[in-house]
Protein backbone atom coordinates (compact mmCIF):
# COMPACT_ATOMS: atom_id res chain seq x y z
CA UNK A 1 0.00 0.00 0.00
CA UNK A 2 1.32 3.46 -0.87
CA UNK A 3 2.14 5.82 1.95
CA UNK A 4 -0.26 8.74 2.25
CA UNK A 5 0.97 12.18 1.28
CA UNK A 6 -0.25 15.25 3.05
CA UNK A 7 -0.89 18.01 0.47
CA UNK A 8 0.03 20.67 3.03
CA UNK A 9 3.60 19.46 3.20
CA UNK A 10 4.10 19.22 -0.56
CA UNK A 11 6.41 21.89 -1.97
CA UNK A 12 5.81 22.34 -5.67
CA UNK A 13 7.50 24.39 -8.40
CA UNK A 14 5.45 25.28 -11.48
CA UNK A 15 7.27 25.65 -14.80
CA UNK A 16 5.29 26.95 -17.77
CA UNK A 17 5.90 29.85 -20.12
CA UNK A 18 2.20 30.78 -20.16
CA UNK A 19 1.48 33.14 -17.26
CA UNK A 20 -2.26 32.58 -17.44
CA UNK A 21 -1.99 28.84 -17.16
CA UNK A 22 0.62 29.04 -14.39
CA UNK A 23 -1.51 31.43 -12.35
CA UNK A 24 -4.63 29.33 -12.78
CA UNK A 25 -2.79 26.18 -11.78
CA UNK A 26 -1.20 27.88 -8.79
CA UNK A 27 -4.56 29.09 -7.48
CA UNK A 28 -6.11 25.69 -7.88
CA UNK A 29 -3.24 23.77 -6.28
CA UNK A 30 -3.10 26.18 -3.35
CA UNK A 31 -6.82 25.63 -2.83
CA UNK A 32 -5.96 21.94 -2.51
CA UNK A 33 -3.43 22.77 0.20
CA UNK A 34 -0.35 22.40 -1.97
CA UNK A 35 2.45 24.80 -1.17
CA UNK A 36 3.54 26.35 -4.47
CA UNK A 37 7.06 27.46 -3.57
CA UNK A 38 7.97 28.94 -6.92
CA UNK A 39 7.10 29.60 -10.54
CA UNK A 40 9.36 29.63 -13.57
CA UNK A 41 8.67 30.60 -17.17
CA UNK A 42 11.68 28.77 -18.63
CA UNK A 43 13.82 25.69 -18.17
CA UNK A 44 16.78 27.82 -17.12
CA UNK A 45 14.81 29.54 -14.37
CA UNK A 46 13.45 26.19 -13.24
CA UNK A 47 16.95 24.77 -12.77
CA UNK A 48 18.07 27.86 -10.85
CA UNK A 49 15.08 27.64 -8.50
CA UNK A 50 15.53 23.88 -8.00
CA UNK A 51 19.14 24.53 -6.95
CA UNK A 52 17.97 27.19 -4.49
CA UNK A 53 14.97 25.58 -2.84
CA UNK A 54 14.90 21.90 -3.84
CA UNK A 55 11.11 21.47 -4.18
CA UNK A 56 9.52 18.04 -3.73
CA UNK A 57 7.86 18.13 -7.13
CA UNK A 58 8.34 20.16 -10.30
CA UNK A 59 5.33 20.44 -12.61
CA UNK A 60 6.98 20.95 -15.98
CA UNK A 61 5.66 22.09 -19.36
CA UNK A 62 7.56 20.67 -22.33
CA UNK A 63 7.30 23.26 -25.05
CA UNK A 64 9.09 26.38 -23.85
CA UNK A 65 11.36 28.85 -25.60
CA UNK A 66 15.07 28.36 -24.93
CA UNK A 67 15.67 25.26 -22.90
CA UNK A 68 12.91 22.70 -23.46
CA UNK A 69 11.10 20.91 -20.66
CA UNK A 70 12.86 17.66 -21.58
CA UNK A 71 16.29 19.29 -21.27
CA UNK A 72 15.35 20.92 -17.99
CA UNK A 73 13.98 17.61 -16.69
CA UNK A 74 17.23 15.86 -17.55
CA UNK A 75 19.26 18.52 -15.74
CA UNK A 76 17.00 18.54 -12.68
CA UNK A 77 17.15 14.73 -12.44
CA UNK A 78 20.91 15.02 -12.45
CA UNK A 79 21.39 17.86 -9.94
CA UNK A 80 18.46 17.09 -7.61
CA UNK A 81 17.58 13.38 -7.75
CA UNK A 82 15.14 13.71 -4.86
CA UNK A 83 13.10 16.32 -6.72
CA UNK A 84 10.48 14.58 -8.86
CA UNK A 85 9.38 15.96 -12.19
CA UNK A 86 5.82 15.62 -13.45
CA UNK A 87 5.35 16.72 -17.04
CA UNK A 88 2.14 18.65 -17.73
CA UNK A 89 1.81 19.42 -21.40
CA UNK A 90 -0.57 19.62 -24.35
CA UNK A 91 1.34 16.96 -26.27
CA UNK A 92 0.48 13.28 -26.24
CA UNK A 93 2.95 12.50 -29.03
CA UNK A 94 4.92 9.29 -28.52
CA UNK A 95 8.26 11.00 -29.00
CA UNK A 96 7.59 13.64 -26.37
CA UNK A 97 6.34 11.09 -23.84
CA UNK A 98 9.31 8.78 -24.31
CA UNK A 99 11.84 11.65 -24.32
CA UNK A 100 10.40 13.01 -21.07
CA UNK A 101 10.41 9.63 -19.36
CA UNK A 102 13.94 8.85 -20.50
CA UNK A 103 15.01 12.32 -19.26
CA UNK A 104 13.77 11.37 -15.78
CA UNK A 105 10.14 12.50 -15.56
CA UNK A 106 8.19 10.28 -13.20
CA UNK A 107 4.77 11.41 -14.37
CA UNK A 108 3.24 12.55 -17.62
CA UNK A 109 -0.09 14.35 -17.65
CA UNK A 110 -1.89 16.26 -20.35
CA UNK A 111 -3.20 19.73 -19.67
CA UNK A 112 -6.83 18.74 -19.99
CA UNK A 113 -6.49 16.58 -16.88
CA UNK A 114 -8.92 17.34 -14.09
CA UNK A 115 -7.64 18.81 -10.85
CA UNK A 116 -8.18 15.42 -9.21
CA UNK A 117 -5.89 13.78 -11.78
CA UNK A 118 -3.29 16.50 -11.32
CA UNK A 119 -3.34 16.03 -7.57
CA UNK A 120 -3.00 12.27 -7.95
CA UNK A 121 -0.04 12.78 -10.29
CA UNK A 122 1.71 15.23 -7.99
CA UNK A 123 1.14 13.09 -4.89
CA UNK A 124 2.31 9.96 -6.70
CA UNK A 125 5.46 11.76 -7.80
CA UNK A 126 6.15 12.99 -4.27
CA UNK A 127 6.39 9.41 -3.02
CA UNK A 128 8.43 8.23 -5.97
CA UNK A 129 5.57 6.60 -7.84
CA UNK A 130 4.45 7.41 -11.37
CA UNK A 131 1.21 8.46 -12.94
CA UNK A 132 0.69 8.74 -16.65
CA UNK A 133 -2.57 9.97 -18.19
CA UNK A 134 -4.50 6.81 -19.14
CA UNK A 135 -4.71 7.48 -22.91
CA UNK A 136 -0.98 8.18 -22.93
CA UNK A 137 -0.17 5.15 -20.79
CA UNK A 138 -1.64 2.82 -23.41
CA UNK A 139 0.44 4.48 -26.12
CA UNK A 140 3.57 4.14 -23.99
CA UNK A 141 2.86 0.46 -23.45
CA UNK A 142 2.42 -0.09 -27.17
CA UNK A 143 5.67 1.70 -27.82
CA UNK A 144 7.50 -0.28 -25.11
CA UNK A 145 6.09 -3.50 -26.55
CA UNK A 146 7.40 -2.53 -29.97
CA UNK A 147 10.83 -1.77 -28.50
CA UNK A 148 10.82 -5.12 -26.67
CA UNK A 149 9.88 -6.91 -29.87
CA UNK A 150 12.66 -5.13 -31.74
CA UNK A 151 15.13 -6.09 -29.02
CA UNK A 152 13.90 -9.70 -29.09
CA UNK A 153 14.29 -9.87 -32.83
CA UNK A 154 17.72 -8.29 -32.52
CA UNK A 155 18.76 -10.87 -29.92
CA UNK A 156 17.64 -13.74 -32.13
CA UNK A 157 19.36 -12.34 -35.19
CA UNK A 158 22.61 -11.82 -33.33
CA UNK A 159 22.56 -15.28 -31.72
CA UNK A 160 21.43 -17.46 -34.62
CA UNK A 161 23.00 -18.20 -37.98
CA UNK A 162 21.08 -17.48 -41.18
CA UNK A 163 20.31 -21.17 -41.58
CA UNK A 164 19.08 -21.45 -37.99
CA UNK A 165 16.85 -18.41 -38.58
CA UNK A 166 15.39 -20.17 -41.64
CA UNK A 167 14.69 -23.23 -39.52
CA UNK A 168 13.14 -21.13 -36.75
CA UNK A 169 10.79 -19.39 -39.21
CA UNK A 170 9.65 -22.73 -40.55
CA UNK A 171 9.10 -24.09 -37.02
CA UNK A 172 6.98 -21.04 -36.28
CA UNK A 173 4.99 -21.75 -39.43
CA UNK A 174 4.13 -25.18 -38.07
CA UNK A 175 6.42 -27.30 -40.24
CA UNK A 176 7.74 -30.60 -38.92
CA UNK A 177 11.36 -31.75 -39.35
CA UNK A 178 10.71 -33.58 -42.63
CA UNK A 179 8.97 -30.56 -44.13
CA UNK A 180 11.76 -28.26 -42.97
CA UNK A 181 14.35 -30.60 -44.47
CA UNK A 182 12.50 -30.62 -47.76
CA UNK A 183 12.04 -26.84 -47.81
CA UNK A 184 15.69 -26.17 -47.11
CA UNK A 185 17.09 -29.08 -49.12
CA UNK A 186 18.94 -30.51 -46.14
CA UNK A 187 18.71 -33.84 -44.31
CA UNK A 188 16.31 -34.38 -41.35
CA UNK A 189 19.36 -35.04 -39.19
CA UNK A 190 20.79 -31.63 -40.05
CA UNK A 191 17.42 -30.07 -39.20
CA UNK A 192 17.55 -31.80 -35.84
CA UNK A 193 21.03 -30.40 -35.20
CA UNK A 194 19.90 -26.90 -36.12
CA UNK A 195 16.94 -27.18 -33.76
CA UNK A 196 19.19 -28.33 -30.90
CA UNK A 197 21.43 -25.34 -31.51
CA UNK A 198 18.45 -22.97 -31.60
CA UNK A 199 17.09 -24.30 -28.28
CA UNK A 200 20.49 -24.07 -26.66
CA UNK A 201 21.27 -20.54 -27.92
CA UNK A 202 17.85 -19.15 -26.99
CA UNK A 203 17.84 -21.08 -23.69
CA UNK A 204 14.44 -22.59 -24.33
CA UNK A 205 13.23 -26.16 -23.98
CA UNK A 206 11.21 -27.17 -27.00
CA UNK A 207 10.12 -26.24 -30.50
CA UNK A 208 6.79 -24.85 -29.28
CA UNK A 209 8.62 -22.37 -27.12
CA UNK A 210 10.85 -21.61 -30.09
CA UNK A 211 7.80 -20.89 -32.24
CA UNK A 212 6.27 -18.63 -29.58
CA UNK A 213 9.59 -16.84 -29.10
CA UNK A 214 9.89 -16.28 -32.83
CA UNK A 215 6.36 -14.89 -33.16
CA UNK A 216 6.61 -12.66 -30.09
CA UNK A 217 9.95 -11.32 -31.24
CA UNK A 218 8.58 -10.40 -34.63
CA UNK A 219 10.88 -12.77 -36.53
CA UNK A 220 7.87 -14.27 -38.28
CA UNK B 1 -15.05 35.12 -16.00
CA UNK B 2 -18.11 34.68 -18.26
CA UNK B 3 -16.68 37.16 -20.77
CA UNK B 4 -13.29 35.45 -20.62
CA UNK B 5 -14.85 32.05 -21.11
CA UNK B 6 -16.93 33.33 -24.04
CA UNK B 7 -13.76 34.71 -25.58
CA UNK B 8 -11.96 31.39 -25.14
CA UNK B 9 -14.85 29.51 -26.78
CA UNK B 10 -14.81 32.06 -29.60
CA UNK B 11 -11.06 31.65 -30.18
CA UNK B 12 -11.23 27.86 -30.16
CA UNK B 13 -14.23 27.73 -32.51
CA UNK B 14 -12.59 30.21 -34.89
CA UNK B 15 -9.48 28.03 -35.16
CA UNK B 16 -11.55 24.89 -35.67
CA UNK B 17 -13.44 26.63 -38.47
CA UNK B 18 -10.22 27.77 -40.16
CA UNK B 19 -8.77 25.80 -43.08
CA UNK B 20 -6.53 22.90 -42.06
CA UNK B 21 -4.15 23.23 -44.99
CA UNK B 22 -2.68 25.93 -47.16
CA UNK B 23 -1.59 29.47 -46.46
CA UNK B 24 -4.72 30.38 -44.51
CA UNK B 25 -4.28 27.48 -42.06
CA UNK B 26 -3.36 28.69 -38.58
CA UNK B 27 0.22 27.98 -37.51
CA UNK B 28 0.89 25.34 -34.90
CA UNK B 29 2.15 27.97 -32.43
CA UNK B 30 -1.18 29.76 -32.63
CA UNK B 31 -3.08 26.53 -32.11
CA UNK B 32 -0.96 25.68 -29.08
CA UNK B 33 -1.36 29.15 -27.59
CA UNK B 34 -5.15 28.93 -27.87
CA UNK B 35 -5.05 25.41 -26.47
CA UNK B 36 -3.15 26.65 -23.44
CA UNK B 37 -5.65 29.50 -22.96
CA UNK B 38 -8.39 26.92 -23.20
CA UNK B 39 -6.77 24.62 -20.65
CA UNK B 40 -6.32 27.58 -18.29
CA UNK B 41 -10.05 28.32 -18.64
CA UNK B 42 -10.84 24.64 -18.06
CA UNK B 43 -8.75 24.69 -14.88
CA UNK B 44 -10.68 27.73 -13.66
CA UNK B 45 -13.98 26.00 -14.40
CA UNK B 46 -12.74 22.90 -12.64
CA UNK B 47 -11.95 25.06 -9.62
CA UNK B 48 -15.48 26.53 -9.75
CA UNK B 49 -16.89 23.02 -9.94
CA UNK B 50 -14.97 21.89 -6.88
CA UNK B 51 -15.95 24.95 -4.85
CA UNK B 52 -19.61 24.52 -5.79
CA UNK B 53 -19.53 20.81 -4.91
CA UNK B 54 -17.96 21.62 -1.56
CA UNK B 55 -20.59 24.27 -0.76
CA UNK B 56 -23.43 21.98 -1.86
CA UNK B 57 -22.03 19.25 0.34
CA UNK B 58 -21.95 21.63 3.32
CA UNK B 59 -25.54 22.75 2.73
CA UNK B 60 -26.73 19.17 2.23
CA UNK B 61 -25.04 18.22 5.46
CA UNK B 62 -26.76 21.05 7.33
CA UNK B 63 -30.09 19.96 5.77
CA UNK B 64 -29.47 16.49 7.13
CA UNK B 65 -28.85 18.07 10.51
CA UNK B 66 -32.29 19.70 10.37
CA UNK B 67 -31.34 23.15 9.12
CA UNK B 68 -33.58 23.78 6.10
CA UNK B 69 -33.23 27.52 6.09
CA UNK B 70 -31.50 27.89 2.75
CA UNK B 71 -33.24 25.73 0.12
CA UNK B 72 -33.10 28.54 -2.43
CA UNK B 73 -29.34 28.79 -2.13
CA UNK B 74 -29.02 25.04 -2.59
CA UNK B 75 -31.19 25.14 -5.72
CA UNK B 76 -29.16 28.04 -7.10
CA UNK B 77 -25.86 26.26 -6.40
CA UNK B 78 -27.02 23.05 -8.02
CA UNK B 79 -28.16 24.94 -11.13
CA UNK B 80 -24.83 26.75 -11.23
CA UNK B 81 -22.96 23.46 -10.84
CA UNK B 82 -24.82 21.95 -13.79
CA UNK B 83 -24.03 25.00 -15.91
CA UNK B 84 -20.33 24.80 -15.00
CA UNK B 85 -20.23 21.07 -15.73
CA UNK B 86 -21.86 21.68 -19.13
CA UNK B 87 -19.40 24.46 -19.97
CA UNK B 88 -16.50 22.27 -18.88
CA UNK B 89 -17.66 19.32 -20.97
CA UNK B 90 -18.22 21.55 -24.03
CA UNK B 91 -14.85 23.23 -23.62
CA UNK B 92 -12.97 19.96 -23.16
CA UNK B 93 -14.65 18.47 -26.24
CA UNK B 94 -13.64 21.47 -28.36
CA UNK B 95 -10.12 21.48 -26.92
CA UNK B 96 -9.71 17.81 -27.77
CA UNK B 97 -10.63 18.57 -31.40
CA UNK B 98 -8.20 21.46 -31.43
CA UNK B 99 -5.46 19.35 -29.85
CA UNK B 100 -5.83 16.77 -32.61
CA UNK B 101 -5.66 19.56 -35.17
CA UNK B 102 -2.49 20.93 -33.53
CA UNK B 103 -0.87 17.48 -33.54
CA UNK B 104 -1.41 17.24 -37.29
CA UNK B 105 -0.27 20.80 -38.01
CA UNK B 106 3.26 21.26 -39.30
Amino acid sequence: MSPKVDSDTLRVLLVDDHDLFRTGLRNLLEEQGVQVVGEAASGFDAIRIVREIAPDVVVMDLNMPGMTGVEATREISSIAPLTRVVVLTISDQDEDVMDAIVAGACGYLVKDSSIEELMRGIKAAAIGESLISPPIASKVLQRMRAVTLDQGAETIRSELSERELDVLRLIANGKDNAEIAEALHISPKTVKNHISNILMKLQIENRIQAAVYAVRSGIV
Amino acid sequence: MAQTLDTVFEHVRALLAAPQNGGAAPARDRLELTLTEGYAAALALDGDRMRLERRIEQLTFSFAEGDESRPEELRRLIARLHAVEDDLADLRALLEKLRRRAAKAA
